[in-house]
């Protein structure tokens, strides 16, 4: 193997950079300004409280993953909007195993005031709807006992998570130099091959 | 065609048949496909639908800890543009995008994959009445019928490893290697066996060079268009292969190509309380014949072809990793063994690996449930069972390993 095929001078780094700058640059620079803005509340449940002192304490959560799914497919219909103006990703979850609701927006730096306010209008969504579950099916549920009728459940609403900065970084440092340098790289490594190639043709 | 040829492909179409018939019967009668098919019947296509739901997420690499290299995200992200764009937005979840998307595209993408491994494999040694009636064999094989029903991409890399096996030229074989890499990770095998064969250092030295280098180049360019954290794949797929606990036992029981899965045995069949001890002695067989042919490919000048034969042979036997569907990496190893007119490593494959009627003997019955089944759209109860093929396919492919060890051995010691 002649050594002489990795070997680059001066002016084929010239040329290499200018040729990977504007990939490396694009890469930095719209990396840099992502962000993941993430909101959490804990879900809300009616609570049974009073079965005529003969009671289990019962918690019923008020919204399963299918209710979620509406809040999605509303916003759903609003992110193709969005989409035009702003390409902000949103993503509600519902975490069983946490008992949160996620809400994830994945866009640029800019939007983060768009994310923020948002974020509050599918908490009010969800807050609206846990409220309509809970009057719906639980707040009228009485039991008659033998000191008077009481109203069985209770409700636990939602409760916002506060998090001092919600707003992160998508790439760390390190990763987005990574980045910049690897379209260098890449050029090297199709002009070597194609070194390669005319070197077996002749 | 000649006529003891065409008698024996014949009958083992004829096989192919009536065990594709038994197939749709069963499915008609109960709603759901029998073993091998695997124990959870929601999950049909998933493996598909799953990935293109990643394809349109940030943390491929970092969340999901996916395996799977940047092209296929890429190609899933071209396959949701053509075909399913307009309908699913990118917050569904894979089951959702599947419940609204048109399956008639895949299934004629895995066809047509078919289609061309078996016409570039095959095109120069038969005639095109036996090519389609091989093609038949194939489409009604358990290996094709389980991958398609998984989703799995695996099928897009025939026509690619076929392409990589029959061509000729250098540049060519690189390209093909970079992109079945590229594709999946573990057709890296196939370098190390050419690299482990130094005596035909000389005469490989030009794929030797340009297909890691190629391979690098696609990775990066298809990475840096992904635009997610790419670089995290090695450390995945370290963790992907030390892993064991990622499959359940009844998973890598319902269609193994390697003895390896008889492990599993243990854990699954509390009855017979099969020692753990088997589980590990089926494993050093299968690395005692494995490290014994790489001494020989070592040791002496091999063909091109022995060596793409043992890497196949390799990748279906060394760990369940592969998965079942592997087996159809044996369709241009058939070729080829079919013009070196090897007829018993032919008979055991053809028999063994592509005939599913082993799956209608029913060895252990596990508990079942209701379970709703996606093709039918009903929930029913499923009774499952570890069938004979699902320990005829393994063994036969060790018995493979094991034939092909000894005819190398006659042919260069």
């Amino acid at each position: 193997m002649n050594l002489k095929l990795f070997k680059i001078n001066i002016k084929e780094i010239f040329i290499i950079t200018i040729l990977s700058l504007p990939i490396s640059v694009f890469l930095y620079f719209y990396n840099s300004s992502r962000i993941s803005y993430d909101v959490k509340a804990k879900r809300g449940f009616a609570i049974a409280e009073n079965f005529c002192e003969n009671y289990n304490p019962n918690r019923v959560p008020l919204l399963k993953g299918g209710d979620i799914a509406l809040i999605n497919q509303k916003y759903r219909d609003r992110e193709s909007y969005l989409k035009e103006k702003n390409n902000i990703k949103t993503n509600i979850i519902l975490r069983e195993d946490t008992e949160t609701y996620d809400i994830i927006f994945k866009g640029v730096d800019k939007q983060e005031n768009i994310m923020k306010n948002l974020s509050k209008e599918i908490l009010k969504d969800i807050y609206n709807l846990e409220l309509n579950v809970f009057d719906n099916s639980y707040a009228s549920v009485r039991l008659h006992c033998k000191t008077g009728e009481y109203a069985v459940f209770k409700l636990q609403s939602m409760k916002t998570i506060d998090v001092e900065y919600p707003s992160t970084n998508l790439y760390k440092k390190s990763k987005l130099y990574l980045l910049f340098f690897l379209p260098f790289f890449l050029i090297y490594a199709i002009i070597l091959s194609i070194r390669y190639i005319i070197l077996i043709k002749k | 065609m000649r006529n003891r040829e065409a008698f024996i492909l014949g009958n083992i179409l004829i096989l192919a048949f009536i065990n594709f018939l038994y197939l749709v019967w069963f499915f008609w009668a109960n709603s759901y496909l029998p073993p091998p098919f695997i124990y959870d019947k929601h999950d049909t296509y998933m493996d598909f639908y799953n990935t293109m739901y990643w394809s349109g997420q940030e943390g491929i690499y970092s969340i999901w800890q996916s395996v799977y290299p940047p092209i296929n995200f890429l190609l899933l992200k071209i396959y949701r543009y053509i075909f399913v764009s307009d309908q699913i937005s990118e917050i569904w979840d894979g089951f959702a995008i599947r419940s609204a998307s048109n399956i008639i595209p895949l299934l004629f993408i895995n066809v047509t994959c078919l289609i061309m491994a078996v016409a570039i494999s095959f095109n120069r040694i038969l005639d095109r009445k036996s090519i389609f009636v091989l093609l038949l064999i194939f489409l009604f094989s358990p290996a094709f019928l389980f991958a398609v029903e998984r989703g799995n991409l695996v099928i897009i890399c025939l026509p690619v490893l076929s392409f990589f096996i029959f061509t000729a030229g250098e540049i060519r074989r690189s390209l093909a290697l970079a992109l079945l890499i590229n594709l999946k990770p573990y057709f890296f095998i196939f370098y190390i066996v050419q690299l482990v064969n130094i005596q035909t250092y000389q005469k490989n030295k030009d794929f030797l060079f340009l297909a890691p280098l190629f391979t690098f180049i696609i990775f990066l360019s298809t990475g840096l268009m992904l635009n997610q954290e790419f670089y995290l794949l090695p450390l995945n797929l370290l963790g992907f292969a030390t892993n064991s606990s990622l499959i359940s036992p009844t998973e890598a029981l319902s269609f193994p190509s390697s003895i390896s899965a008889f492990s599993y045995l243990s854990p699954l069949i509390v009855e017979l309380r099969i020692h753990p001890v088997f589980g590990y002695l089926c494993k050093l067989m299968i690395f005692y014949y494995l490290v014994k042919t790489f001494i020989l490919i070592y040791k002496k000048n091999m063909d091109i072809n022995d060596l793409a034969i043992f890497s196949i042979i390799f990748l279906t036997n060394y760990s369940t990793s592969t998965g079942g569907y592997g087996l159809l990496y044996y369709i241009p190893v058939i070729a080829i063994l079919y013009s070196k007119k090897q007829w018993i490593l032919i008979a055991i494959i053809g028999l063994c690996m592509y005939v599913g009627l082993w799956d209608l003997i029913p060895l252990y019955q596990y508990s079942g449930g209701n379970i709703a089944v996606y093709l039918s759209g009903e929930v029913v109860n499923i009774n499952p069972y570890i069938s004979f093929g699902s320990i005829i396919r393994p063994a036969s492919n060790f018995l493979i390993l094991v034939l092909f060890f000894r005819n190398l051995e006659k042919r260069y010691l």
